[in-house]
Order: structure tokens, then sequence, then C-alpha cells
């Protein structure tokens, strides 16, 4: 019980360390760090995002999940798909390959 | 010079967002609070704690790793320093965007604490409102399919699935909307961001992932891209 306690306190402490803490820090904005802010480092963020997703899945499916996430590309790159549709189909073929 | 544009385009954009992809977000991460609410209910956990951690402790695979730390008795520090390791990704997430968010503290407080993956990958290019709508809602949800995960568990112990992969739609829920924002992005005339940069970033943070691991690679490979952007956008004359 104290534990569970304490573990809630320590994940309040790691949302104030790497969320409300980086949202205090005063920026001065100029046109570069704006820059920065705006384009780079959001990119670099999502290409992240992907890399993690795309290696975290195939450590635990390689074969499905290599197809399912190749599927989900072809249909929102190529096929300009939505959402609904990319993540149904993409999880169909996770599922009934795995 | 294409502030009005661009404002226009997202105040138009908005409401089908949140029909759309927001819902869409909440079906794909409602699964996985529901497992985290069962997993901790079975180790444990009363329904108030379930409550009180995503409440308080909103930070997915943060929560999970939570689980088993607290079972071994490990010491508070220890579980600061580890679950901010896990999170260290928010950190920069949180700096992207802490322009846009209210000028009131407490309100400040709240709306960064909210932040998740799924939310900042939604709430790209929205204005204010959209933003605390988006990041409010999964927040909520989060919440209570936790508490419903653990309510399920309590009332039929025998329905928590096995082997399943259930997080697998919200894995690929976010890849879209991560594809889909470069996509945009990429498409943008005069963007610092094309598709051999694209390919070159995937191969670096690959590069990061299978040298400092899953939960380590965030922050160098971040920190690799954004400089080597930074770098590449000066020397093109940006």
């Amino acid at each position: 019980m104290e534990s569970n306690l304490s573990v809630i306190l320590a994940l309040l402490v790691t949302s104030l360390i790497v969320r409300v803490l980086p949202s205090f820090i005063p920026l001065r904005v100029s046109a570069k760090i704006q820059h920065l802010i705006e384009e780079i480092l959001p990119c670099s963020i999502f290409i992240c995002f992907i890399t993690y997703l795309v290696l975290s899945e195939a450590t635990q499916a390689p074969g499905p999940s290599s197809l399912a996430f190749a599927t989900a590309f072809i249909l929102s790159m190529g096929l300009n798909a939505g959402l609904l549709t990319t993540t149904l189909l993409a999880s169909v073929v996770y599922y009934v390959s795995g | 010079m294409n502030s009005g544009k661009a404002t226009q385009s997202t105040s138009e954009q908005s409401p089908s967002i949140l029909r759309t992809k927001l819902p869409l977000a909440i079906a794909a991460t409602a699964p996985i609070s529901m497992l985290f609410g069962a997993t901790a209910y079975n180790t444990n956990w009363s329904l108030d704690q379930i409550l009180l951690i995503g409440l308080l402790g909103f930070s997915g695979s943060g929560q999970f790793a939570a689980l088993p730390l607290a079972e071994s008795g490990t010491s508070f520090l220890t579980l600061v320093v580890v679950t901010s390791l896990i999170n260290s990704r928010y950190f920069v997430i949180a700096l992207s965007c802490s322009t846009k968010l209210p000028h009131n503290t407490l309100y400040r407080i709240f709306t960064s604490h909210t932040l998740g993956d799924e939310a900042y990958a939604i709430e790209q290019g929205q204005t204010q409102n959209t933003m605390l709508v988006i990041r409010f809602t999964i927040f909520l949800s989060w919440i209570l399919f936790g508490v419903l995960g653990g309510i399920i568990v309590q009332q039929a112990p025998y329905l928590l699935p096995d082997h399943t992969n259930i997080s697998f739609p919200a894995s690929i829920v976010l890849f879209f909307l991560a594809v889909s924002q470069l996509k945009d992005r990429a498409k943008t005339k005069g963007s610092l961001i094309t598709l051999p940069k694209i390919l070159l970033g995937l191969m670096i943070s690959s590069l990061c992932y299978f040298s400092f691991g899953p939960v380590y690679f965030w922050l160098p490979a971040i920190a690799l891209l954004a400089v080597g952007y930074y770098f590449s956008g000066n020397s093109n004359g940006k």
C-alpha cells in the first residue's frame, strides 16, 4: 500500500521534471530558436517515434509487424488513406499474419 | 506572411481532427490503459490507487515500468530516476510546444502534465483551444479506461489477455500520425525536411536505438537529429 503510494508520488515528480519544468524554461525566441522549436525539434521527435515504434514492435513479432507497418506506410503515403482505414487494415494484417 | 492562411486552414481542420483522429487515438490507447488497470489490480493495487496513478502519474510506459518496481520495494529516488529516464523524451517534446501553453501558472502546469505522445502528434498546427481539448480528452480517457480495466478484472479475472499484443493498434495510430506530420512538413515549400533527410534521420535514430536501447536512445537521437538538421538548414542559407 505504502509502496504503491510512493510509486504514484515518484511518477508525479517525474512528470514535474520531464513535462512541467521544460514548459517554464524561458526561451529567447529569436528567428533561429523559433525555427528550431517549431520545425527541427518536432521533425526529429517524429522520426524517433517512427524508429521506436517499428523497432520495438519488430522485437516482439518481426514478420507481422513489418507487414503491418509496410501496409500502414503504403496506405498513408501512397494511397492517402485516412487514419481509421490505415489503423484497421494494418491491425488486421498484424493479427491475421501473427 | 502566410499566418492568416495557416490560421484559417487550422480552424477549418480543428473540428475534423476532433471528430476523426481524436476518437481513434482514444480507441487505440484504451486497451493499453485497460491492460494497465487490469495488471495493476492483479498486483494488489486498489481501484482508488489506479485512479490516482492515472491522474498524478499519467505516463503510459512509465506506469507499466513502475508496477514491478513497486513490488520489489525499490527506493523512491531510484523510482524517480528510472521513470524520468524512461520518459526523458517528454522533456524535449514539452520544450517544443511550451510557447503554445496557457499563461496562467496553474493551468500551464496542468496542461503540461497532460502531454502525451498521441496528443502531441495530433495537436500539431492546431489552435491552443483545440490543443487543450485534445490533451484533456486523452488524459481523462486514459484515467477512466485504466479504472475500467481494474473493474473488469475485479469482476472477471479470466478476461485478462494472455499473449496477445493489444497495444499494436496504438502503435499504428502513432506511426500514422508521425508519418503524416513528416509528409505534410516535407510538402511545404521551402521546408527544411526533405525525403533524403528523413531517411538519413531514420538511419541515425536506428543506430542510436541499437546503441543505447529503446529506453535511453531518445535524447541522444533527438539531439543528434536536431543539431544535424539545424546546421544543414543553416548551410543551405536558411
